[in-house]
């Protein structure tokens, strides 16, 4: 830890001792500006001080309600120059150095002329930074200088208002953007990094932000965003990726994509393959490994140490969007888009895990478990989506279609210890080859037409339908220790098919204010749900004696279970309105909903004790109470206290579930009795947003306190064999409170960004379960925290810091005060350096720290570094050399909690390798 | 700018309808021609223009606190301020004190009728208040103690005490589902009955639509400044009336540039039928309404509406009639006269925008904004170092952004 210290000291002084190597006092530059033709004072125009000897914008403002502007914190002694700009007048121009002792300059008047009585051909215009274009805020991109590969993130960074976060999120004045578009419409599927980290600078012509309103009927409901308008002859363009990397251990990373848009379509090809714990779920994320980015500290491009095993990936797929309305206005849409995605994943993963269960005061059941995994699973993914906004209306079809493919081995030897001493052990080889065909299908229609008597109707509909087909060869041989002799040999084949079917239809009217109930809002809502699912299974023995399979009618079944389930439910709505204009804007809404639950299932199985019919009704009520507060240039406060009740149906697995005696250690018997249980939650949640300045901060807190009826809880019998029979019971008493918060804070100072974000989470349970049939009760609390400081001066140095840890105790009531806890700690260090505009180097350093009350604390560190060159024209070209955990002490340490359960142990991980990559970046932005 | 869309829909016969055949007058006139042009306006000091400027603050406490000022008249030493958002009328004393408030839940004799104040008017000559609410009236001295209370004589949208008991009404209302009479668009009642009615209009097939009627906010009658006389405007007219228990006369005729002009055709044309609001709104030039007229000396002060921000911060003007000079009041520049705070909230505010003066009463002018903009412009002009009346800087030091609007009263000069 102390040379971790020693690193954080050096990078905190560094920025210092650069400053205090060359003071330069600060000094404050003053003027009005004014059209002397018409003797106006120009009110909102826009003011740029630029530095002479390279054009470097340093700040941009607008003049106040008497046109006057004031720059603080301008440089002395070297020649600035001053540009005024307003629309229709030509710009004034000043130039001006301040006083090497700093002080205050007045600059006076700054007086346009209007354009109007120019000649054109001596009207010569500069570019204003930032103007309100009625209530969008646009930021002009050819104002700020930046170097010509620069992309939209790099502008971004320069303005003020704006911070760009490690994770990626865009705030602006501390409000998250909810969505980025570029010409008013989604960006390859609307991937905000997509279009901040390719779209070339030089090729934008405005930042535009922007409030959206999401509810007609509530003022604060409302999102930002940002519009990324590109100038007209770069509507079209092209980007992508080309890029390989071999190293040290077979290390290898591959990947390539190409994107090209116009004003009417876009299309993406991607693809990628590495054993380097780099992997996608999708062609979003795929792109948005491969995106141009120039500058910034990220972690997002870092292989997952943390992950199990060594994985090799291999991915691809293609994205294409159409627009029929290339023109229309922001909240209209006709758009065509489908998205294809392939990946194999080849798994080699090891682990040895030790879970401790308390069995009573004295008595542990300790389970060691010694597996080794091969995995090689191909997931196949195409969808498609039509939609159709028009400012009322809401139309979009989704059909999908799935294809994936599983082959898998595995192999694990087991031991059970009771107090201390190893009552059993035993083996397990498992193979399995599994294909899975779906098909889905939604569709949704909206309509909230003002002045129709039904507003808001709503109706949707989800479809999903599959068949999977499994084959399974498992053999275990079970050796208890006293007893040698009922030792157990299985060599069991499963063929299995799965087909089942989910329809889902919601359908809700809009609101009916009722006069004569005081304003009251009524209006119906009805989910209506079907499932089938027929299941097939055949399953043989391999006798050990004559080798001939034998069917095993125990396991061998057909069944078909069905469910319907119907919520139908009527919803009251009142909403109560303060205001004093300038001061503040109370509202509150209170929302009932009476809602009921209908639901029956259904089981039909050539296995007799499996049949069942049960049906349950159920009230299921939820209510809300919002109160909003806006105190005018001040701050926005939006409070939720909400109740609701769900019901959870015991599934038949848990009702009637096969009996499979290969299941040695855990055997599932199954409830016929179990009962439905019942949530009860309120949730409060307090949002608050500060309205002053940039710089203030944002909070939010979320609560959540639960009970729950009938909870579905295990009841475990251990024999002195170390082997358990699980059955499912209900038991009251379960009990659970969750808390989070999130504080951001966003800082700009001269040319500084410090960033801070603390993020918690807090959850406590009470949850029953039974022991040998002895009730107990585990106690249990977990906290996680993270606090992320980013730091960025310039474009030279950019650091993050972030400190993360994670707390679980738990308390076992029933069993004499027994107490488990473990302790998680990450400490994460990133420092980024451009040399130049070529020439950049990284390294991250996390020390991770895992402590346990079964074992002793180990700690280990990861050390990451890498150095990257850009080079050609445009720097299209990179060569990367990296080096991954330097220290080789990378250490996959299992530390999880649940209930009476610890677990702990280790996984083998990704280690110490060196890499040389190369990429090609290929881009093109032209005129369509 | 807000816009209100007549779209009242009454279903009783009205008496002025009734007996408009009988009194309709020809409007008479020698009107002053004015031809002003919105981009030949100049700003100019605060001082050029107003002789004094007073910032008012209104006292603030639990019972005064207020939201916006949706109207307002001067009489005496009073101000009598109606607020929809607390549904009352308050009144102040010319020093800003806080000194009745009638509450609309708490009307009539012993305050037991509760209801929603939907307008007031003001008799400076009788020293009464007129407030409406749904089919009644209810009468006020300006100590705020009731009168007495009155059915509604006469539906009408805005009204303005004549003088000799005479009031003038404006409502413009047709519909098909009106019996096809004759209405005027301005009467003058006396008693129960209708002396004199202006602007006909068929009932039921009059060619403009209520929703077609567009006009500024509370801005048909603005007191002409001699006793009991109004000027009087109305949408897509560029005249200005005045009117008066005596009769009404065009005081002045303005003429506009070609650009800000509404077409021949905009009241005759068809297929402008219900959508010349969205017309206007394509077409942001257009001056569709006058208002805000008032004279001091030789000075007229006036708003050219717009819609969707054709004049926008540069749409109130002064004129100096003799020279024809025009100053933009919008751009007026605060000096030491206004202690250097601008006289209205023009550049950041909606109080102007909106409601621009609220009234004119003996030789002064009244605008308004809120407290939090005004200390904004405190804070802007701290360079300046201004010096405050006392009262004024104390609010300052005590009083706080959340406080009741604050009035300015602004004394114009006889000439630029």
């Amino acid at each position: 830890m102390r040379w971790i210290l020693t690193i954080l000291a050096i990078f905190a002084a560094t920025p210092v001792f650069a400053w205090q190597a060359k003071p330069v006092p600060a000094g404050e530059v003053r003027g009005t500006v004014r059209d002397p033709a018409r003797n106006f004072l120009l009110r909102g125009a826009t003011l740029a001080v630029y530095r002479v000897q390279d054009s470097l914008l340093l700040g941009f403002q607008l003049s106040n309600s008497s046109g006057e502007f004031s720059f603080r914190q301008l440089p002395s002694g070297i020649p600035l120059r001053f540009v005024a700009s307003y629309v229709g007048y030509t710009d004034a121009v000043k130039t001006a150095t301040l006083p090497a002792q700093g002080g205050m300059l007045d600059l006076k008047d700054f007086l346009l002329e209007s354009s109007a009585t120019r000649l054109k051909e001596f009207v010569v215009q500069s570019v204003p930074p930032v103007r309100m274009n009625g209530d969008t805020l646009e930021f002009n991109a050819d104002a700020f200088r930046l170097d010509s590969s620069a992309v939209v993130e790099d502008l971004l960074r320069k303005i003020n208002n704006v911070t760009i976060w490690g994770d990626g999120t865009i705030t602006v004045n501390g409000r998250e953007i909810s969505q980025v578009l570029v010409n008013g419409k989604p960006f390859f599927g609307g991937a905000t990094k997509l279009a901040t980290q390719n779209l070339p600078k030089n090729s934008v012509d405005k930042i535009q932000v922007y409030k959206q309103q999401t509810n007609n009927g509530n003022p604060y409901d409302s999102t930002s965003v940002m519009n990324i308008r590109l100038k007209s002859g770069r509507t079209a363009g092209k980007f992508g990726k080309t890029g390989a990397g071999y190293g040290t251990g077979d290390r290898f990373d591959a990947e390539g994509s190409i994107s090209l848009f116009n004003p009417k379509m876009q299309l993406s090809l991607a693809g990628a393959a590495n054993n380097t714990n780099r992997d996608a779920n999708d062609m979003t994320a795929l792109l948005n490994q491969q995106t141009f980015r120039s500058s910034g500290v990220t972690m997002d491009m870092q292989p997952d140490f943390r992950r199990k095993g060594r994985n090799d990936f291999y991915g691809g797929g293609a994205m294409w969007q159409y627009d029929f309305r290339p023109n229309a206005g922001a909240q209209e849409k006709n758009l065509l888009s489908s998205n294809l995605f392939i990946r194999n994943d080849a798994l080699d993963g090891r682990s040895d895990l030790e879970s401790t269960t308390q069995l009573a005061a004295d008595s542990q059941l300790v389970q060691r478990s010694v597996s080794r995994t091969f995995t090689d699973r191909t997931r196949s993914t195409f969808g498609a989506r039509y939609e159709n906004v028009l400012p009322h209306r809401i139309f979009y079809l989704t059909p999908s279609l799935e294809y994936n493919r599983l082959s898998s081995r595995q192999e694990n030897t087991q031991s059970a210890a009771i107090r201390g001493e190893i009552q059993s052990t035993g083996s397990n080889r498992s193979g399995q080859e599994q294909t899975y065909k779906g098909a889905g299908f939604q569709a949704y229609y909206q309509n909230t037409e003002p002045g129709e008597r039904f507003r808001n109707f709503r109706l949707q509909y989800d479809l999903q339908a599959g068949d999977q087909q499994s084959d399974i060869h498992q053999a275990t041989i079970f050796r208890p220790i006293a007893t040698p002799g009922n030792g157990i040999d299985y060599d069991r084949k499963y063929n299995r098919s799965v087909r089942h079917m989910y329809h889902t239809l919601t359908a809700a009217s809009g609101n009916l204010t009722i006069k004569q109930l005081g304003g009251i809002q009524l209006s119906l809502q009805n989910e209506l749900g079907i499932q089938s699912r027929n299941e097939d299974q055949v399953v043989t023995d391999v006798r050990s004696a004559g080798g001939h399979p034998v069917i095993n009618y125990g396991l061998t079944h057909r069944s078909e279970f069905t469910s319907l389930n119907i919520i139908p439910g009527l919803y009251m709505q009142k909403s109560f309105y303060r205001k004093l204009t300038n001061r503040y804007e109370h509202r509150w809404l209170l929302r009932g909903g009476a809602r009921m639950q209908f639901y029956r299932q259904e089981l039909s199985s050539n296995l007799a004790f499996r049949n069942y019919d049960k049906s349950y009704s159920s009230p299921v009520p939820e209510a809300t109470v919002e109160y909003q507060r806006s105190e005018y240039g001040s701050y926005s406060d939006w409070y939720r206290l909400t109740y609701k009740k769900t019901n959870q149906f015991p599934e038949p697995e848990q009702l009637v579930p096969l009996a499979d005696s290969i299941r040695i250690y855990y055997f599932d018997a199954g409830n016929p009795f179990l009962r439905h249980s019942e949530d009860h939650a309120v949730t409060f949640t307090l949002d608050k947003f500060m309205q002053r300045r940039p710089n203030d901060f944002t909070y939010k807190l979320a609560a959540t306190l639960g009970l729950r009826d009938r909870y579905m809880t295990d009841s475990s019998l251990t024999d002195n064999t170390g082997r358990t029979t699980r059955y499912i019971v209900n038991a009251n008493g379960y009990r659970y409170g969750r808390l989070s918060g999130e504080v951001i804070k966003p800082t700009k100072f001269n040319r500084n960004l410090l960033n801070s974000r603390l993020q918690s989470q807090l959850q406590l349970s009470h949850i029953p379960y039974f022991v040998n049939s002895i009730r107990s009760n585990a106690l249990s609390l977990s906290h996680q925290h993270t606090f992320l400081l980013e730091y960025a001066h310039t474009d030279r140095w950019a650091v993050h810091i972030s400190q993360s840890a994670a707390f679980y105790r738990a308390k076992q009531s029933g069993l004499e005060q027994t107490v488990l806890r473990n302790r998680n700690f990450a400490t994460q260090l990133s420092v980024k350096a451009n040399a130049g505009k070529r020439l950049s180097f990284d390294s991250n350093v996390t020390y991770n720290r895992n402590a346990s009350s079964a074992f002793e604390a180990i700690g280990y560190t990861i050390w990451n570094a890498g150095a990257t060159c850009r080079f050609l024209r445009g720097n299209n070209a990179e060569i990367r050399l990296h080096a991954l955990d330097l220290l080789r002490q990378n250490t996959a340490v299992v530390n999880t909690g649940f209930g009476n359960r610890l677990t702990t142990g280790t996984e083998n991980v990704l280690t110490q390798y060196f890499m040389l990559s190369v990429a090609y970046y290929p881009r093109q932005f032209k005129h369509k | 700018m807000q816009l209100i869309m007549n779209t009242h829909r009454y279903s009783l016969i009205l008496l002025a309808g009734l007996l408009t055949a009988d009194v309709a007058a020809q409007v008479t006139s020698t009107p002053v021609t004015l031809r002003i042009d919105p981009a030949q306006s100049q700003g100019a000091p605060v001082s050029s223009v107003f002789e004094s400027v007073e910032f008012i603050p209104l006292e603030t406490n639990r019972e005064s606190l207020f939201g916006q000022i949706h109207s307002m008249r001067v009489i005496k030493d009073r101000f009598i301020i109606h607020d929809r958002e607390t549904n009352a009328v308050l009144i102040f004393g010319s020093d800003g004190k806080f000194l009745h408030k009638i509450a609309g839940s708490r009307l009539g004799k012993g305050g037991t009728h509760r209801g929603t104040i939907s307008s007031f008017s003001a008799d400076p000559e009788n020293a009464t208040i007129l407030l409406k609410e749904g089919s009644r009236q209810f009468y006020y001295g300006t100590d705020g103690k009731f009168l007495r209370e009155d059915t509604l004589g006469f539906i009408n949208s805005e009204e303005a005490p004549l003088g000799q008991d005479a009031v003038a009404r404006v409502l413009y209302d047709p519909g098909p589902q009106y019996p096809d009479t004759t209405c005027n668009e301005l009467f003058v009642t006396r008693g129960h009955s209708v002396i004199a009615g202006y602007f006909p209009y068929q009932r039921q097939s009059a060619e403009i639509h209520p929703i077609d009627y567009i006009h500024i906010s509370h801005a048909s009658f603005y007191p002409a400044g001699m006793n009991g006389a109004y000027f009087f405007t109305r949408p897509y007219d560029y005249n200005v009336y005045r009117i008066s228990a005596t009769g009404m006369d065009t005081a002045f005729r303005v003429k506009l540039p070609l650009q800000h002009t509404l077409p021949p055709g905009f009241l005759k044309d068809p297929a402008l039928k219900n959508t010349r609001f969205q017309y206007l709104m394509n077409h942001p030039d257009f001056v569709f309404h006058i208002g805000n007229v008032y004279t001091f000396g030789n000075l007229l002060f006036f708003k050219l509406a717009t819609v969707n921000g054709g004049l926008k911060h540069n749409d109130s003007f002064v004129m100096e009639l003799n020279s024809g000079r025009l100053v933009s009041v919008n751009q007026l520049i605060p000096d030491a006269a206004s202690h250097f705070l601008p006289v209205t909230d023009d550049a950041n505010g909606v109080e102007f925008v909106n409601s621009n003066f609220l009234d004119a009463s003996e030789g002064y002018l009244y605008t308004n904004y809120a407290a939090v903009t005004l200390f904004g412009y405190q804070a802007e002009s701290a360079s300046k170092q201004a010096e405050y009346p006392a009262k004024l800087a104390s609010w300052f030091q005590k009083g706080n952004k959340k406080a009741n609007p604050v009035i300015i009263k602004l004394k114009p000069k006889q000439q630029l």
